[in-house]
């Protein structure tokens, strides 16, 4: 087998690629995942490592520090202002080799999708993208030290629960929103300085321009606290239209199943999902949403969920706080008409 | 000239398919399979590639015999050639191992200038692949590609990457992989897909790919499921009955009641 041609002693250490974000933030993302890495890491009786590659490293490590980790390997310098794929993956690989960590953590981001399954490969080891569910287990069967990876099954309704047994490290992709950030303070942290050393002479890809910003969302879905989504049942773009009155109505945000984006009834950025974003709002309204499970696991941490739909068996209800069976172009028209005299002044 | 090398896989219309909500698999009767969306993206931007520079276009797809309708779709879409990667050992791979199979059997059909993938498949939306292959053939990956063109021995290119408008040059060979922003797909002709499905294409087995079956398949994937669970969640699920006007003001008292709306 590939993986046992080079067997390389892990440590128990759980690394985490600790994103800079439009090279000004810690990435939300990284701070979740270092959250549940702290976890990871005391369950396999290892140390937290956050990776923090930036044109000034230094800038981030209060913000890095308060999430827990024991050692920060962070490299600085004027090509680390953007995610580039001709130098992090070498300068990760080469540290990877020199520590062996047991498991790796990534964001589901540009960044983080391009990374992990080169390093992936070059490592000839496993790689679950967008998991959910992130835990410890030792078997007798497969081994000791395992990361457990729940991710939502190829085929429907189902959550598959992958390993890694032999390879290492152990690798997982995860979207934002998907856990909780949480400070962990009182301990001391080491860090380690990497040492820029990419070879850049002779790049194959070179940039004709500089690049620009070309769009900054505005209220990130995964961050709005009223998110109206709209299915399939809304059966034309008109209808999905007037979702964005009622998310003005409601001070909200517009999301919306696979359905209406493979539609172009709205753009990607709105999808929630296994392939979108994770959400947690005060309120989700789902219209003429059915409930699949590439959907509905990214919005069962919401606070209230309601469906409207027209079947009463839809399986969104079962997940559902509270359940409209109605049509839902007609009870949204409905609903946005009762929500606009509500709010003009008496 | 060039020589395109587009990947293409065979997938379940997931779309389409209906889930049994009880063991939540898929109802494999009403699952039409269908070529993989973004890979149609892929066929696209190769065959424009070869309008616009001359050259030949090789369709290559790994999977089961029946994979083969897929090629003939490619055919009927303009492709030259068509290759069938297919060995009982490749059943079950991972995508690491997918990655490992098709870098080898492209690495046989000799030199080219450009692979096409599509970016994900949507029947696990890994969009592992074309990132793997691009690391097993050495070459560099460019996704979100807004904007193509090739002159001698590189490729100038627009996307949208990240929150960033870029506009690069990439040395040849180089991995493309297309998403639905790419393009527009063109519509196979009727007639050209009647008469695309009696097509030759190659065979290559686990014989011409090299290898032994202890790489490939489950044997070789570095992953293993260990078990499926029905996805178990279910809150109050409380009825908000009465005529539509009905439930809207229920529903208002509701969203009132848990302070979303205060009035
Ligand atoms: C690997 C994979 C990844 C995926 N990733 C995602 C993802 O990230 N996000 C995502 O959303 N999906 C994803 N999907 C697709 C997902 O499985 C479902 O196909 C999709 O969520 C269904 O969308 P829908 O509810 O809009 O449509 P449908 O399932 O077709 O449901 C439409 C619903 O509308 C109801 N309806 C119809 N007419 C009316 C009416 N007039 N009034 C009220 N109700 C009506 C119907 O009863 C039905 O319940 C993925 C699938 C796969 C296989
Ligand atoms: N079995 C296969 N045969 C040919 N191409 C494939 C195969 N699997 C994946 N690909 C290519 O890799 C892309 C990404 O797939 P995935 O990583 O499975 O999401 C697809 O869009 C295809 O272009």
């Amino acid at each position: 087998m590939a993986h046992n041609a080079k067997e390389r002693t892990a440590s128990s250490d759980v690394w985490v690629f600790t994103e800079i974000q439009d090279h000004e933030r810690v990435l939300e993302g990284a701070l979740e995942l270092l959250t549940i890495g702290r976890e990871l890491a005391d369950s396999l009786g290892g140390r937290l490592c956050a990776l923090v590659f930036a044109l000034d490293a230094g800038q981030y490590l209060p913000v890095v520090k308060k999430y827990g980790p024991d050692v920060i390997f962070c490299a600085s310098d004027r090509a680390l202002k953007h995610y580039d794929s001709a130098i992090f993956p070498d300068m990760i690989e080469k540290l990877i080799r020199a520590h062996n960590p047991s498991v790796m953590l990534f964001p589901s981001t540009e960044a983080g999708t391009d990374l992990a399954p080169r390093l992936a490969q070059r490592f000839a080891t496993g790689l679950t993208s967008h998991c959910t569910g992130l835990s410890v287990m030792d078997s007798d069967e497969h081994g000791k030290g395992l990361l457990v990876m729940k991710r939502p099954a190829y085929s429907g309704n189902a959550i598959a629960t992958v390993i890694c047994p032999h390879a290492r490290p152990q690798m997982a992709t995860v979207q934002q929103g998907v856990f909780d950030k949480k400070e962990s303070a009182g301990r001391t942290v080491t860090v380690e300085t990497v040492p820029f050393d990419c070879n850049l002479s002779e790049p194959r890809i070179t940039h004709l321009e500089n690049p620009t910003r070309w769009d900054k969302p505005r209220v990130p879905l995964e961050q709005a606290g009223v998110v109206v989504a709209g299915g399939r049942g809304l059966g034309a773009r008109k209808h999905f239209d007037a979702l964005f009155d009622l998310a003005e109505a409601l001070g909200g945000e517009v999301g919306a199943t696979r359905v209406p984006v493979f539609n172009k009834w709205c753009g990607e950025e709105r999808m929630i999902g296994q392939t979108g974003k994770t959400i947690r709002p005060r309120l989700y309204l789902g219209f003429g949403v059915s409930g699949q499970i590439q959907h509905t696991a990214s919005i069962v941490d919401s606070g209230i969920i309601v469906s409207i739909n027209n079947d009463r068996s839809a399986p969104i209800n079962d997940i559902s706080d509270y359940v409209v069976t109605d049509d839902a172009r007609d009870f949204l028209a409905r609903l946005i008409e009762r929500l606009r005299k509500e709010t003009r002044p008496v | 000239m060039l020589s395109i090398i587009v990947c293409i896989k065979q997938v379940p219309d997931t779309n389409r398919a209906s889930f049994d909500p009880r063991t939540g698999a898929i109802n494999r009767a009403s699952a039409e399979n269908i070529a993989n969306p973004d890979d149609l993206h892929a066929v696209e931007l190769a065959l424009k590639l070869r309008d616009a520079c001359g050259g030949r276009v090789t369709a290559i797809s790994m999977g089961p015999p029946r994979a083969a309708d897929t090629l003939a779709e490619a055919y009927a879409l303009g492709v030259d050639d068509c290759v069938l990667v297919s060995d009982p050992a490749f059943a079950g791979s991972d995508s690491l191992v997918t990655g490992k199979i098709l870098a080898r059997a492209i690495g046989k059909l000799g030199r080219f200038d450009v692979v096409v993938t599509g970016f994900e498949a949507i029947d696990g939306n890994t969009a592992h692949v074309s990132y793997q292959l691009s690391e097993f053939l050495g070459l560099p990956h460019i996704t979100q590609i807004h904007d193509l063109m090739i002159e001698d021995g590189h490729a100038v290119i627009e996307r949208l990457y990240g929150h960033e408008y870029q506009k690069i040059r990439v040395e040849l060979p180089v991995l493309l992989a297309a998403t639905r922003n790419t393009n527009r797909v063109r519509a196979p002709r009727l007639a050209d897909l009647k008469s695309c499905t009696g097509k030759d294409f190659t065979v290559m087995t686990m014989a011409d790919v090299g290898g032994s079956a202890d790489e490939y398949g489950t044997a070789g994937s570095p992953t293993v499921v260990i078990g499926t669970e029905v996805f178990a969640h279910s809150r109050g699920r409380e009825e908000i009955r009465g005529t539509t006007d009905e439930k809207v003001e229920g529903l208002m008292q509701r969203l009132k009641k848990h302070n979303i709306l205060r009035y």
